[in-house]
């Protein structure tokens, strides 16, 4: 067994591919990006980071890949992560406090958050919250 | 020990930073959190088309091409997920020869059925004409039969493999085995003759572990083929057997 650690990226990221790096390249989804494009536009026009939000969809729908790409729009780096290696609060804090502003943090299977993780995350949330 | 860590509160000032949360169901998200992303995304599914898209897109980006009628494979048989163009685009290239920069049809097939994606299946299960369909598209239509009919397949490569198209794996008592497939899209002028059959009962020979031997063609066989396959472990599927078996086993829904 070896410890990834959150930071680590998964082999098949789409970082190491191809990968679109605009939301103007993104095949597909067009409600998705029709709706978040005006959101990163004024993002980026009051230097605020991007709202909070939460993809919903089946596996290889692109969740990790427009996250990506949002992180890309805003200028900013893109930290990626799972609600399974998440496993206490410790993991989670190492990696919130090293995020610099606006940065991107993608939490894929949110779901599985274990619950003192994800009850650590309400405040971090709250406190960061911008535009809505 | 989680407790003593946890119980205390602690006020550590965090940058503003964005979260982005993914789950396949939001039903699956506690309310609680969800509540707490102002913005929601539902990303929809890839149709067959943008996937093919995609796949074109991913090959470009590999300094490759991608033959049309792979990337139309691709696009309707990877179940609608990106990860699952990539991996079968992957593969495809892998199995394709070492300076090849198309990723023809055959490839895509080949590396769709190893990746255990149903190369045939659902609506468009039987064409209506068998001559509209490439060599490989035919042979993947076979595939999708024997599918139904209970089998495990495997494409083989396309060269090298002594007319072997397809190995059939049923895994049933005494019927059970090792089936190799042959199959032949040749118009209804042109009947199947022995010697074709006749290598192909080489190769069924030569492989050793195989129970029966499936010879398929859209038109017929010739006398001389017919007569020599008597008493030979090796079937002749002519294209009037054919439409009858995919009438029986494709129409209905799986």
């Amino acid at each position: 067994m070896t410890d990834e650690g959150p930071l680590a990226l998964p082999e098949d990221s789409p970082a190491s591919d191809w990968a679109p790096q605009h939301l103007s390249e993104i095949i597909g989804q067009a409600q998705a990006v029709q709706r978040l494009k005006p959101l990163v536009e004024l993002s980026r026009g009051h230097s605020e980071p991007l709202s909070h939000m939460l993809l919903i969809g089946a596996e290889g729908t692109g969740k990790r890949t427009l996250a990506m790409v949002l992180a890309w729009e805003m200028g900013a780096a893109f930290v990626t992560t799972a609600g399974p290696s998440l496993q206490n609060g410790t993991d989670l804090m190492g990696i919130l406090t090293n995020l610099a502003e606006r940065d991107v943090l993608f939490i894929d299977e949110i779901h599985r958050l274990p619950r003192v993780v994800e009850e650590l995350l309400y405040p971090a949330m709250e406190t960061s919250r911008s535009i809505s | 020990m989680d407790k003593g860590l946890n119980a205390r509160t602690m006020r550590i000032p965090l940058r503003p930073f964005t979260l982005v949360g993914a789950a396949e169901k939001g039903a699956e998200v506690t309310p609680k959190l969800r509540a707490l992303f102002p913005v929601t995304v539902v990303l929809q599914p890839y149709s067959e088309s943008e996937l093919s898209v995609i796949a074109h897109a991913f090959a470009r980006a590999k300094g490759l091409s991608l033959a049309p009628g792979a990337a139309a494979l691709i696009g309707r048989f990877s179940g609608g997920s990106l990860r699952k163009v990539r991996s079968a685009l992957q593969l495809a290239v892998r199995l394709g020869d070492a300076e090849m920069v198309t990723v023809t049809e055959r490839d895509a097939s080949v590396a769709l059925a190893i990746l255990g994606h149903q190369v045939m299946d659902g609506a468009s299960s039987v064409p209506a004409d068998l001559m509209q369909l490439s060599g490989t598209e035919f042979e993947v239509c076979v595939t999708g039969l024997l599918q139904r009919i209970g089998f495990r397949t495997e494409l083989t490569r396309a060269t090298g493999d002594g007319g072997i198209d397809i190995v059939a794996y049923l895994d049933r008592p005494i019927v059970g085995g090792r089936y190799l497939v042959q199959c032949k899209r040749f118009t209804d002028a042109t009947p199947v003759g022995a010697p074709m059959v006749r290598e192909f009962y080489g190769a069924f020979v030569a492989d050793r572990s195989a129970v029966k031997g499936l010879f398929i063609t859209t038109s017929s066989f010739s006398a001389q083929a017919r007569e020599f396959v008597q008493n030979l472990p090796i079937e002749l599927i002519d294209g009037v057997q054919l439409k009858a078996l995919l009438a029986e086993h494709m129409a209905e829904p799986s």
